[in-house]
């Protein structure tokens, strides 16, 4: 019974990361780190490492900043743990990056292709 | 919260994407130009990772060896990016400039955000201000037009 096997349910999940910047006013970003993410408390955490070491929590719409333990600010953020890639990625959401369960009804779907 | 956001996000993406007419030439991806162009960044990248815990101050000690213009504030820039967002886009100054107390109720309960709400606050305290001005100017008008 294949389907039994396949039971397991990962809930975690962990990423080196680089993000790599070039603005237009001639001056470039890079920040380097490790992202952690758990599925149950829908929480994001990215332990940054470069260019100082500090710890950005997200959960729910709120950004926490830490540095050393101790909280730097307290923003409200676009960004929401549910509807991100690692939350897709482990609710098997990849496929239509959870659009089926966002309200929508699909009705139609096109594909172009993009040349690279 | 997290369900205007979900309900909104599709309808702004949507705004974009047929907001403008897309160019050709922005769907012509040329890998080797980006790869080229961040070339520089891949160095300091590889330097960085074989130097656990170098920090950006030391980075900038040995700039020399890299030709890169590295953002001093490329952290708080970043989190201001992720994070910055006013009520409906609107700023919140304005939504307490325009609605006084109520602009400042609807910044604190929807956007979450203490510094949201202090802006609120100031544009409700600007408000106040011209309101003032407006009196002070009306009874100087009223009195030297009619004085006793």
């Amino acid at each position: 019974m294949p389907g039994i096997n396949f039971g397991q349910q990962f809930f975690r999940i962990s990423a080196d990361f680089s993000i790599k910047e070039k603005i237009s006013d001639g001056t470039s970003k890079l920040i380097i780190g490790k992202v952690f993410y758990d599925l149950s408390a829908e929480k994001i955490i990215y332990d940054i490492s470069f260019p100082e070491p500090e710890t950005w929590v997200l959960q729910d719409t709120t950004l926490y900043r830490f540095q050393s333990n101790e909280l730097l600010s307290e923003t409200s953020s676009f960004i929401i743990p549910n509807s991100s890639f690692f939350h897709y990625t482990l609710s098997g959401q990849l496929a239509d990056f959870g659009l089926k369960n966002s309200g929508y009804t699909i009705i139609d779907v096109e594909k172009k292709k993009i040349r690279f | 919260m997290k369900k205007l956001i979900a309900f909104i996000v599709p309808f702004l993406i949507t705004g974009i994407s047929f907001g403008e007419e897309i160019k050709p030439d922005v769907l012509d991806f040329n890998s080797a130009l980006i790869e080229a162009q961040f070339s520089e960044l891949d160095q300091l990248e590889e330097y960085v990772l074989s130097n656990e815990g170098i920090t950006l101050k030391e980075v900038v000690a040995n700039s020399n060896a890299f030709d890169v213009n590295l953002d001093a504030n490329m952290l708080n820039n970043f989190a201001v990016n992720a994070g910055d967002h006013p009520v409906a886009g609107i700023p919140s100054f304005l939504w307490g400039c325009v609605l006084g107390p109520i602009g400042i109720a609807i910044v604190h309960f929807d956007a979450e955000d203490k510094d949201q709400t202090r802006k609120a606050i100031w544009g409700c305290v600007a408000l106040g201000g011209v309101y003032a001005l407006l009196v002070a100017a009306s009874y100087i008008f009223a009195f030297s037009a009619y004085p006793f």
